[in-house]
């Protein structure tokens, strides 16, 4: 088989960020005088500017349609294992954007000192690699090998500072993946049993028709890739490692963890349920409200509990996801989109913050944000901003936008139990967020946080600020992503 | 041979990697039940790819792709049961609890 000039186009992104990774890797290795702050500095401009390419990259050809890597079938349209499309194009921005924000939380003085950052960086565009790859992929065996490329690095990101913290949540987290990948290739092998072909778009034509006696282990082989996903995503039940990974984890690598991987996981399950395993009116699509509808209460009650913020911000990640897998079920990929955009702009901004307070206030408590609206007003406000637009109140327009749009979704399906449940957890979502606002906003015990922040946290959750307010003018660019 | 032996045969091999996963404690054991787990994919795969004979070799393919990425999965798994081994002293997947949530935190804050 020869590539065409079509499909070195379809990988160009995910190819010059491996090759950024690579570069990184070799340049960490080869490179070791100059002071560390050069160093540092150097590697962040290299994977900046791989992801930055793939942010032009995507803005010229966002209209233009890349199917590649195709053979052709003996009956229809041709089998291609690679598509790059306007849902792909939306997927990327919203990946490479959750990239780029990490690589600045993770500029010099700001990355953790006892992680290496040659290994750091390069961890950090493998995985984008892989996340970029399995928005793209249309084929089986491609999901499979993408989503492998975005987990593995994340689990040595999580335990790369070598401590007993960090190795327990790493083990925690890559025993529940390798468990759920072992699953969702046994569904895969009997998927490929009953329709005989990898190629989603094949797949997605024979299910109707194959015998009814195999219609059951369709189903039990589109559950077991579901659950699979189910246990990528931390969906509840499957989402017990979450927790303590995030607190196990660095700062930045949470927030990598909350941003790209799990954007990844929702990406690629986006595309599996809308191209193949779960076609419309198929009962897997019940399956997948049923998990939403478990995923936000059990992710929303558990948040309203905690006293740390990186676990808050853990558990209220799960319980997003729960609003992101509602517009996923009926099929909605511009709502489900339109969400994680907003989520991964918060997200990064509300993480930034909290690695910041973190540096000076190791505990991590909730109370430790006690008075910083007054005693650190640009930080408390921004933080205030991301806290409404997760819970969805005006001001934070984005949030409450994008939250309407996944009800909408969810109206026109006419599931209306599930729009219900969604009703009810914006209001517990509410009691969340709020709880953190007042410690902001309450009188000090003691003396108040206040500090020096790093310039570049400061340009970083200052731009993401700024990237929420515009989105909460212009809330139609969230939607736009996906025409 | 009829396609039922292998595909049993797999099941049995998965079956066996769930319950080690589930009961054992060693981390190491448990590594070794995803190896079964993953290997009975593998039979899966290649007992459909000579069944259905498709011309493309599909499953065979990706039995080998899976054979690659249990190695990938293995030597970073073993990398971190390595540390966790430095950290703990041991490599018991159950009584690493440094993380649990603590109970009386969130009581004095409520």
């Amino acid at each position: 088989m020869t590539m065409t000039w079509t499909d070195w186009q379809a990988i160009a992104v995910p190819l010059v960020l491996a090759l950024g990774a690579i570069t990184v890797l070799l340049a960490d290795a080869l490179w070791r005088t100059g002071s560390k702050q050069v160093r540092h500095t150097v590697i962040t401009l290299i994977t900046g500017a791989a992801i930055l390419f793939g942010l032009a990259f995507i803005a010229v050809q966002r209209n233009s349609v890349k199917p590649a890597f195709c053979r052709p079938a003996v009956e229809g349209p041709a089998q291609c294992s690679l598509v790059f499309e306007p849902l792909t194009v939306g997927l990327w921005a919203v990946l490479l954007i959750g990239g780029l924000g990490v690589v600045g939380l993770s500029a010099y003085r700001l990355l953790d000192v006892d992680i290496p950052v040659g290994e750091y960086h390069f961890l950090l565009l493998s995985a984008l690699t892989g996340a970029t790859v399995l928005a793209g992929a249309r084929d089986l065996a491609t999901v499979v090998i993408a989503l492998e490329v975005v987990s593995l690095p994340s689990f040595a990101m999580v335990a790369l500072r070598r401590d007993r913290r960090g190795s327990e949540g790493a083990l925690k987290a890559f025993l529940v993946s390798v468990l759920s990948t072992a699953v969702m290739l046994f569904g895969i092998s009997y998927l490929y049993g009953v329709t005989g072909s990898l190629y989603l778009q094949t797949i997605v034509t024979r299910l109707p028709a194959i015998d009814p006696d195999l219609r059951r282990v369709a189903f039990a082989a589109g559950l077991f890739v579901i659950v699979g996903f189910g246990f990528k995503i931390a969906a509840v039940p499957f989402h017990g490692w979450l927790p303590d990974t995030y607190a196990g984890a660095p700062v930045e690598v949470a927030a990598f963890l909350a941003v790209v991987s799990k954007s990844a996981g929702v990406g690629g399950l986006l595309v599996l349920v809308t191209f193949g395993v779960a076609p419309s009116g198929s009962s897997l699509r019940t399956v997948v409200c049923i998990l939403a509808a478990l995923t936000m209460t059990v992710g929303n009650l558990a948040a309203l509990r905690q006293a740390e913020a990186v676990r808050l911000l853990a558990w209220s990640s799960i319980g997003q996801v729960g609003f992101l897998l509602a517009p996923l079920a009926v099929g909605d990929a511009q709502a489900a989109v339109g969400y994680l955009a907003a989520y991964v702009v918060v997200t990064l901004g509300a993480f930034g913050a909290v690695a910041v307070v973190q540096r000076h206030r190791p505990a991590g408590l909730l109370t430790d944000y006690r008075g910083m609206v007054r005693s650190e007003p640009g930080l408390g406000v921004a933080l205030v901003f991301f806290l409404v637009v997760l819970a969805g109140l005006p001001p934070g327009l984005a949030g409450l936008f994008t939250k309407f749009a996944a009800f909408q979704a969810v109206l026109d399906a006419h599931i209306g139990w599930l729009a219900a449940v969604m009703a009810v957890n914006v209001m517990i979502g509410l009691a969340v967020y709020l709880r953190w606002i007042a410690e902001l906003f309450r009188l000090p015990a003691d003396d108040p946080f206040s500090v020096d922040i790093e310039n570049p946290a400061v340009a970083v959750i200052s731009t993401c600020a700024g990237a929420a307010v515009v989105l909460s003018i212009l809330p139609s660019t969230l939607f736009a992503l996906v025409t | 041979m009829p396609l039922i032996l292998p595909l049993l045969l797999a099941v049995l091999l998965f079956c066996l990697g769930v319950y080690g996963v589930l009961a054992r404690r060693n981390a190491i054991t448990i590594l070794m039940s995803f190896e079964l787990m993953l290997n009975a994919v593998n039979l899966n795969l290649v007992a459909f790819d000579a069944w259905r004979l498709d011309g493309l070799a599909t499953g065979q393919t990706l039995a080998v792709f899976v054979i690659t990425l249990a190695a990938a999965e293995i030597g970073l798994g073993l990398a971190i049961v390595l540390l966790l081994f430095r950290g703990h002293g041991h490599v018991d997947a159950d009584t690493a609890r440094d993380l649990r949530e603590q109970p009386e935190l969130q009581e004095n804050e409520l």
